[in-house]
C-alpha cells in the first residue's frame, strides 16, 4: 500500500509552496492516476514518493516501510520512470537492462524469462543490443519502462508514462498496468491524457497549486463537480 | 558572418560557459551557493599559492642571472611558449567538447544561425576560459621582466595586448585540427573511436614536434650552446623554434628600439587576426559537416535466437556499478581523453628519446648514479601519480550528472555504490602496471622482483588517492555542465584531489628520501610506506561511508 500523510514542500525558505498537506492512499490492485496542471506540484510529489526529494513536513510509507527511514526497503518494493527519458546513452539497451537488474538483485533465470517478454511486447527485441545513443525518444522511454520492470515492483510510480510513445506500446503499456493490477500491485501514474485516466484509472487525484483539491474515482468526481461530465470538463472547472 | 548575431552568441555562451546569470541570480536571493563558491574560489588560490611562489622565484631568478647579457627576454619567450602550449594541448579536448558535444548544440543548429557565427561564439568562450589556464603561466614574466628593466608606457601597453592575442593563434590551429578530425570521422558506428585515436595523434604529433625541434645536435652539444649563448637573440631564436610567433611576442616586448617592437607586435595581432579570420571561413564549409548527420541510429537488425540468453551478464551489484562507470568512461571520447590520457601518452613519451636521440645525454649513466632503493620509491611514486593525473574518480560523480538520479533510486546502498566506484579506479590503474614494465626495459633495469613490488606498493599508495578524489567530489559534486569537458575541467573538483594528492605523494616522497639518508633499512621504509598508505586509505573509506547515505539522500537535481 501507498501511504502519504500531510505531505508538504516549499522551495525559496517557503516561498513558493511546492506541495502543501497531502494525503493521499493507494490500496494494492489499484490503478491511481495523479492529474494537475503544469507546475501543480506532480512531479515533487513523485520525487518525495521514491525518495529523489526529502519533505519539509509528512511522510510517504510503501509496503509498510517509510521512505526515509528505510529508503532501501522502499526501493527494493517500487518500479520508477521518470518524465524525462534520460538513461546512460553509451551503454546498450541490454547493458542498461542487465545493470538494472544486477541493482535489484533479479537472479539470471528470471531476468532472462522477464526482459524476452517485456522485449518483445515493447518491440525491443532487436534493438536492445544497440546503444541507447542510437535510440528514439519513444525507444528510450520503453527501455526505462522494461528496466522498471524487470524486478517484478509491488508499486509501479510512473511520471507522464504515455508521452513518447507510439500507439503499440501506448496499448501494450496500458495492458500491463491492467495486467498487474489484477496481480495486486499498485500503479501510480501523473498523466495529461485525461482519456487514458478517465479510462484506466481506479481512482484519481487532481492537485493544483501544490493542494490536492479532488479524489476520488470518475463517479464521486462527477458528483463533486457542479455538473456531470467528462473527466476533461472536471479537470477545467477545478483548476481554474 | 553577421556580428550582430556572432557577438549575441558570443555573450550567451559566456553567461553559459561562467554561469555569469546563475552568479547574479545567487547575489540577488543571497543565496549562499554564492559565498560557498567564493569561498571554494579561495581555497583554490590559496592552495596553488605555494607552487605560484615557487614558480615567481624561478623566473626572478632567471632574470636576475642573465642580467647584462642581454638574453633576459628569453624569460618571456618562454613563458609564452608555455602558455601556447597548454592552450594547444588543453584546447584540444576543450574545442571538441564545446564545438561539438555542447548541450545547446541541438537547439543552437535549429536556429537561423551560420555555421562560423555558432563555432565563433564557443570560440570566444573557449578563449576567455583559456585566458585563466595562460594566465599563470604568462603574466609572472611579463610583469618581473618589465620590472626589472624598468619597462615604460607602450611596454605595459603592448602586455596587454599580447596577453589578449596569446591564445588565439594555438586555439584556431586547435579548432581547425578538430574541426577537420570531426568531419572525416563523422562516420557513424566507430566515431568515438575514431576522434579518440585522432586526439591522441594530434597531441602526439604536437609533443614530437616539440621534442624534436628542441633537441641538441647529437655530438656537438656544447658548441651548439656555446653558439646560441653567444647571440643574444641566439637563445630567443633557439628557444623560439616550437612556437615561432613567441619570437615577436618577445621582441615586441624586450626588442632594442621601440619601432621594432611596434612592427613585431602588428606581425603578431595581424597572424592572429588573419588565424581567426580563415578558422571562421574553415568554420562556414566544415563546421556542420562534422555536427551533423553520421548519427547512429538503432540498426534494429533481426537478432539471432538466444543471443538474448548468450550477451546477459549477471553480476554482483559492486561489480556491476564498477563496469558501467568504466564503460561509460571509455565510451565518452572526453572522458577517455581525460581520464585514461595520461596512460597512453606516458608510454609514448617513453619512446621519444629512443626515436630521435638524447641529446648526448646517457640516460643509463644518469640512471646508474641513483641509488636502486630510490628508484624503487620513484617508481611507486610514479604509479601514485598516474592515479593522480587520470581524474576518473575525482569527477566520478560530477560525471554523473543529471543521471545521478538513477544511483539515488536503486536499492543499492551508497557505501556499496562507493565501493563500485572505487573499484573501477582500482581496475583502471591496473593499465600502469605495463608502463612499470615499459620503463624497466627501456631506461630502469628494475629486476621481476622490484616491479612486483612497485605494482603492490603502488596500488595501495592509490588507495588513499583515489579514496581522496572520490571524496572531494561526493562532498560537492558539479552537475550543471553544459558539456562533457567542462565535467572534468571546470569541476574544481579535480584540481583539490590533484592538489592534495600530489601534496600527499610529496610529503611520502620526502619521508621515504629522509629515511634513506639516515640509513634505514629499505624493506622497512617499504613495509612502512605500505602500511601507512593502507591506514589513511582505511580512514578516508571510513569518512567516505560516514558521508555518502546522507549525499546520496540530499543531492537534490
Amino acid at each position: 500500500m501507498i501511504s502519504i500523510k500531510e505531505l508538504s514542500k516549499s522551495y525559496n525558505r517557503g516561498e513558493i509552496k511546492a506541495v502543501q498537506n497531502l494525503s493521499i492512499e493507494v490500496k494494492p490492485g489499484e490503478i491511481f492516476g495523479f492529474l494537475g496542471p503544469n507546475g501543480a506540484g506532480k512531479t515533487t510529489t513523485i520525487k518525495m514518493m521514491i525518495g529523489l526529494l526529502k519533505p519539509d513536513q509528512g511522510s510517504v510509507s510503501i509496503g509498510g516501510f517509510d521512505i526515509q527511514n528505510d529508503p532501501l526497503e522502499v526501493k527494493k518494493r517500487i518500479g520508477f520512470v521518470p518524465d524525462q527519458p534520460e538513461v546512460y546513452e553509451k551503454l546498450t539497451g541490454l547493458e542498461y537492462l542487465d545493470f538494472m537488474a544486477d541493482t535489484y538483485g533479479v537472479s539470471r533465470e528470471k531476468r532472462l524469462e522477464r526482459m524476452e517478454e517485456l522485449l518483445e511486447k515493447f518491440q525491443m527485441e532487436n534493438a536492445v543490443f544497440d546503444l541507447i545513443q542510437s535510440y528514439s525518444h519513444g525507444m528510450r522511454q520503453k527501455i526505462i519502462l522494461i528496466g522498471s520492470l524487470l524486478h517484478d515492483p509491488e508499486v509501479i510510480i510512473m511520471d507522464e508514462p504515455m508521452t513518447g510513445l507510439d500507439p503499440k506500446s501506448s496499448h501494450a503499456l496500458k495492458e500491463m498496468m491492467k495486467r498487474k493490477c489484477q496481480e495486486g500491485k499498485i500503479m501510480f501514474f501523473s498523466t495529461h491524457v485525461l482519456e487514458v485516466a478517465e479510462k484506466f484509472c481506479h481512482r484519481v487525484g487532481i492537485i493544483n497549486k501544490g493542494k490536492l483539491i479532488a479524489l476520488g474515482t470518475l463517479e464521486e468526481l462527477q458528483n463533486q463537480a457542479q455538473k456531470k461530465s467528462s473527466l476533461e470538463n472536471i479537470f477545467l472547472e477545478l483548476t481554474e | 558572418m553577421r556580428w550582430k548575431f556572432f557577438w549575441y552568441l558570443v555573450k550567451i555562451n559566456l553567461k553559459i560557459t561562467f554561469g555569469l546569470s546563475a552568479w547574479i541570480y545567487f547575489f540577488r536571493k543571497k543565496d549562499r551557493r554564492f559565498w560557498s563558491g567564493l569561498g571554494i574560489l579561495s581555497i583554490v588560490l590559496i592552495s596553488i599559492a605555494p607552487i605560484f611562489y615557487l614558480y615567481l622565484r624561478l623566473v626572478q631568478e632567471t632574470i636576475q642571472s642573465l642580467a647584462g647579457t642581454g638574453l633576459e627576454g628569453v624569460v618571456i619567450t618562454s613563458g609564452a611558449i608555455l602558455a601556447s602550449i597548454l592552450v594547444l594541448v588543453l584546447g584540444i579536448a576543450y574545442v571538441i567538447s564545446a564545438f561539438y558535444f555542447a548541450n545547446d548544440l541541438d537547439f543552437l543548429v535549429t536556429l537561423p544561425f551560420k555555421p562560423a557565427e555558432i563555432m565563433g561564439g564557443k570560440y570566444v568562450g573557449v578563449l576567455v576560459s583559456e585566458y585563466l589556464t595562460i594566465a599563470p603561466f604568462f603574466i609572472p614574466p611579463v610583469v618581473i621582466y618589465g620590472l626589472n628593466v624598468s619597462g615604460g608606457l607602450f611596454y605595459w601597453v603592448f602586455s596587454l595586448l599580447i596577453f589578449l592575442f596569446l591564445p588565439v593563434i594555438p586555439l584556431v590551429f586547435a579548432s581547425l585540427g578538430v574541426m577537420v578530425l570531426m568531419s572525416l570521422t563523422n562516420l557513424g558506428r566507430r566515431k568515438d573511436l575514431l576522434r579518440f585515436l585522432g586526439m591522441i595523434l594530434i597531441l602526439v604529433i604536437v609533443l614530437g614536434a616539440n621534442f624534436y625541434l628542441t633537441r641538441l645536435p647529437e655530438g656537438q652539444e656544447m658548441e651548439f650552446i656555446m653558439g646560441i649563448m653567444e647571440d643574444p637573440d641566439g637563445l630567443i631564436a633557439f628557444t623560439g623554434r616550437v612556437y615561432p610567433p613567441s619570437i615577436w611576442i618577445t621582441r615586441a616586448l624586450a626588442g632594442q628600439t621601440l619601432g621594432m617592437r611596434f612592427v613585431n607586435l602588428l606581425l603578431f595581432s595581424g597572424v592572429s587576426i588573419l588565424g581567426f579570420a580563415v578558422l571562421m571561413i574553415g568554420a562556414d564549409r566544415l563546421f556542420f559537416r562534422g555536427l551533423i548527420g553520421g548519427q547512429e541510429v538503432s540498426a534494429g537488425k533481426k537478432a539471432r535466437p538466444g543471443l538474448l540468453d548468450k550477451k546477459m551478464r549477471a553480476r554482483h551489484p559492486i561489480v556491476s556499478i564498477a563496469i558501467r562507470e568504466i564503460k561509460i568512461l571509455i565510451r565518452v571520447p572526453i572522458y577517455l581523453f581525460n581520464s585514461i590520457f595520461i596512460l597512453v601518452i606516458a608510454p609514448i613519451a617513453l619512446f621519444f628519446p629512443l626515436l630521435m636521440g638524447t641529446g648526448g645525454v646517457n640516460i643509463d649513466e644518469y640512471i646508474g648514479l641513483v641509488e636502486p632503493e630510490l628508484l624503487v620509491l620513484g617508481g611507486i611514486g610514479f604509479f601514485g601519480l598516474m592515479a593522480l593525473f587520470g581524474p576518473a574518480l575525482s569527477s566520478s560523480i560530477s560525471r554523473e550528472g543529471k543521471l545521478f538520479r538513477i544511483s539515488q533510486v536503486i536499492p543499492v546502498h551508497p557505501n556499496k555504490q562507493i565501493l563500485g566506484k572505487m573499484l573501477s579506479g582500482f581496475l583502471i590503474s591496473i593499465l600502469v602496471i605495463p608502463l612499470i614494465f615499459l620503463a624497466a626495459i627501456l631506461y630502469i633495469p628494475w629486476s621481476l622482483g622490484e616491479i612486483i613490488l612497485i605494482s603492490f606498493l603502488g596500488f595501495l599508495l592509490s588507495f588513499p588517492l583515489m579514496g581522496f578524489s572520490l571524496l572531494v567530489d561526493l562532498i560537492r559534486p558539479y552537475f550543471t555542465w553544459q558539456n562533457p569537458q567542462q565535467a572534468i575541467k571546470q569541476n574544481m573538483n579535480v584540481l583539490f584531489s590533484m592538489v592534495g594528492g600530489f601534496l600527499f605523494l610529496a610529503a611520502l616522497g620526502w619521508g621515504g628520501f629522509k629515511m634513506l639518508e639516515i640509513g634505514f633499512n629499505p624493506g622497512w621504509i617499504y613495509f612502512l610506506l605500505g602500511l601507512f598508505s593502507l591506514i589513511i586509505g582505511i580512514f578516508i573509506m571510513i569518512v567516505l561511508f560516514r558521508v555518502a547515505p546522507d549525499r546520496y539522500q540530499k543531492i537534490s537535481l
